[in-house]
């Protein structure tokens, strides 16, 4: 167990246990995959067993063995940002701070980085925190997400419980068998300017899904146009994001309005 | 248990030697280390004693010197701006490697290289021009406690907040010209006019240059011991400076 640390106080101390993957910093272009990450095991003053070990099975894990004596400026975006984690975690770091890890990643990077951050969380029990606008991302993650606007803390709790915030904003997403069906077509024109288009249909909130649903179904039959899914949604981590921040945003005018 | 302080001054000098093995691998042969920190001063050196019938005790210790003085400050001014514009500055600054700690392994690069490559003129006017080493203590003095203050110039001409290392490169060379002509490297400072020695004490490189001739026979201006403290006087002064400004960068880039 670590002593207790004023991050102001003495931010050098807090800093041995801390990891940090900025999203501005890079790796170093000059050094190879295994002196960058030596380097940074050294700056932890990882003992030289001990950072040997580790290195290798964190390069194992994100999948970059084989590739340690390649210099930093060789590796692609993905594997770079690999080697930033690899960087980050090779002082066993008790708590980790990720800003936008999988940002612009290809598909494979992407899901390496995440296995392994759970699996930083779940088996070593490192406390992450983790900067990111994809939302989705977050609510998969995460414990507990918060969403920060305009610089102030809007809210904070599990993701499940920022759901539930939002409970009335469920919504009906239908998909037809047929092109170029607008809300229009279905929906009274109160709900229809609400609706979000999709490529092959349309999403719709309302605080009454189960009526939505039987209107939508009856009055396609009634078009005779098919319905290849009609589905009614929670509301998702994007829809609480968008909620709170909204209402948040509308605030300013309502009170230069007043 | 909280960490002694002993311990925490150990974690941080070895921080300042990683610091400093880094920038040995990646910097020293970067290409504006070696235009600015040797051929740079082999033509300059050139410009001066080609063709002018310069005895060898005064050629070989401004030689050495300016050597010196131009590789030990090399290394300075463009680690801190490469590494903001690489975007690994960041990385370093939010390791457990304190600001001291960062600014020390700068220094302490710019000191080996400075104090290594100052050997090859050292040996070439000892093995070709028949200099002698008459006082050791005073050379290895003026190589090393020189090589301090020089790199810790080079750092401190590099904390200004840039990512651009040509125009701190270029600062750097406004800086160390006009003190080539103040600090009696060619001329022993009791031989230059009067506003030269007026203007000598303010230049680091006036101490370490008297140092090397003393060490190679020369005449003395100041006391050897006045050159040392002046030197160490020097490097901390341009330390703390570094740190300032780097502290100040920060704080505006919050």
């Amino acid at each position: 167990m670590s002593p207790r640390l004023d991050v102001t106080q003495d931010p050098v101390a807090a800093r041995e246990h801390i990891g940090v993957v900025p999203e501005e910093a890079n790796v170093y272009a000059d050094l190879t995959v295994w002196q960058n990450v030596m380097l940074m095991a050294e700056l932890h003053a990882v003992g030289r067993r001990r950072r040997t070990e580790r290195g290798a099975e964190l390069l194992g894990l994100f999948g970059l063995a084989g590739c340690e004596k390649q210099k930093g400026r060789d590796l692609s975006k993905g594997l770079r940002q690999r080697l930033r984690l690899c960087m980050a975690l090779v002082g066993d770091p008790e708590i980790l701070f990720l800003d936008e890890p999988t940002t612009g990643l290809d598909v494979a990077s992407v899901h390496a980085i995440r296995t392994v951050i759970a699996r930083m969380n779940r088996e070593r029990g490192t406390t992450v925190f983790l900067t990111t606008h994809n939302i989705e991302e977050a609510g998969d993650l995460c414990h507990r997400v918060a969403i920060i606007n305009e610089g102030r803390l809007a809210a904070v709790d599990t993701p499940q419980a920022l759901r539930g915030t939002i409970e009335a904003r469920r919504s009906v997403e239908v998909r037809f068998a047929v092109p170029d069906v607008t809300p229009k077509d279905i929906l009274p024109p109160a709900e229809a300017a609400s609706a979000v288009t999709l490529g092959d249909g349309f999403r719709v909130y309302s605080a009454e899904p189960g009526r939505l649903v039987q209107e939508i179904a009856a009055r396609s039959a009634a078009k005779g146009i098919g319905i290849v899914s009609l589905n009614t949604l929670a509301p998702s981590l994007e829809d609480v994001f968008l909620h709170i921040t909204g209402t948040k945003a509308r605030e300013p005018e309502a009170r230069d309005a007043a | 248990m909280p960490r002694s302080t002993g311990s925490r001054l150990l974690r941080q000098v070895h921080a300042a030697y990683v610091v400093a093995k880094k920038d040995a691998v990646i910097y020293y042969l970067k290409p504006p280390v070696i235009s600015f920190g040797v051929i740079f001063p082999f033509f300059f050196y050139l410009a001066f004693a080609a063709g002018r019938d310069v005895p060898a005790g005064v050629m070989v210790p401004g030689m050495v010197a300016m050597a010196l003085f131009f590789t030990a400050s090399a290394v300075g001014p463009l680690v801190t701006p490469w590494e903001r514009q690489a975007r690994t500055w960041e990385r370093l600054v939010t390791s457990p490697a304190s600001l001291w700690a960062i600014i020390a392994g700068d220094i302490a690069a710019g000191l080996a290289f400075g104090a290594l490559l100052s050997l090859v003129p050292l040996a070439l006017g000892i093995g070709l021009a028949g200099a002698e080493v008459t006082d050791a203590a005073s050379l290895a003095l003026g190589i090393l406690l020189g090589a301090l203050a020089f790199s810790a110039l080079g750092v401190l001409m590099a904390a200004p907040a840039t990512d651009t290392p040509p125009q701190v490169m270029m600062l750097s060379n406004l800086v160390r010209l006009p003190l080539i002509f103040v600090s009696g490297v060619f001329v022993p400072l009791s031989a230059m006019q009067e506003w030269g020695q007026a203007l000598a004490p303010f230049s680091p490189l006036s101490y370490s240059a008297d140092l090397i001739r003393a060490g190679l026979g020369g005449p003395r201006y100041f006391s050897a011991g006045v050159s040392a403290m002046a030197l160490l006087g020097f490097g901390a002064g341009f330390m703390i400076l570094a740190r300032m400004l780097d502290r100040a960068s920060q704080s505006r880039s919050r």
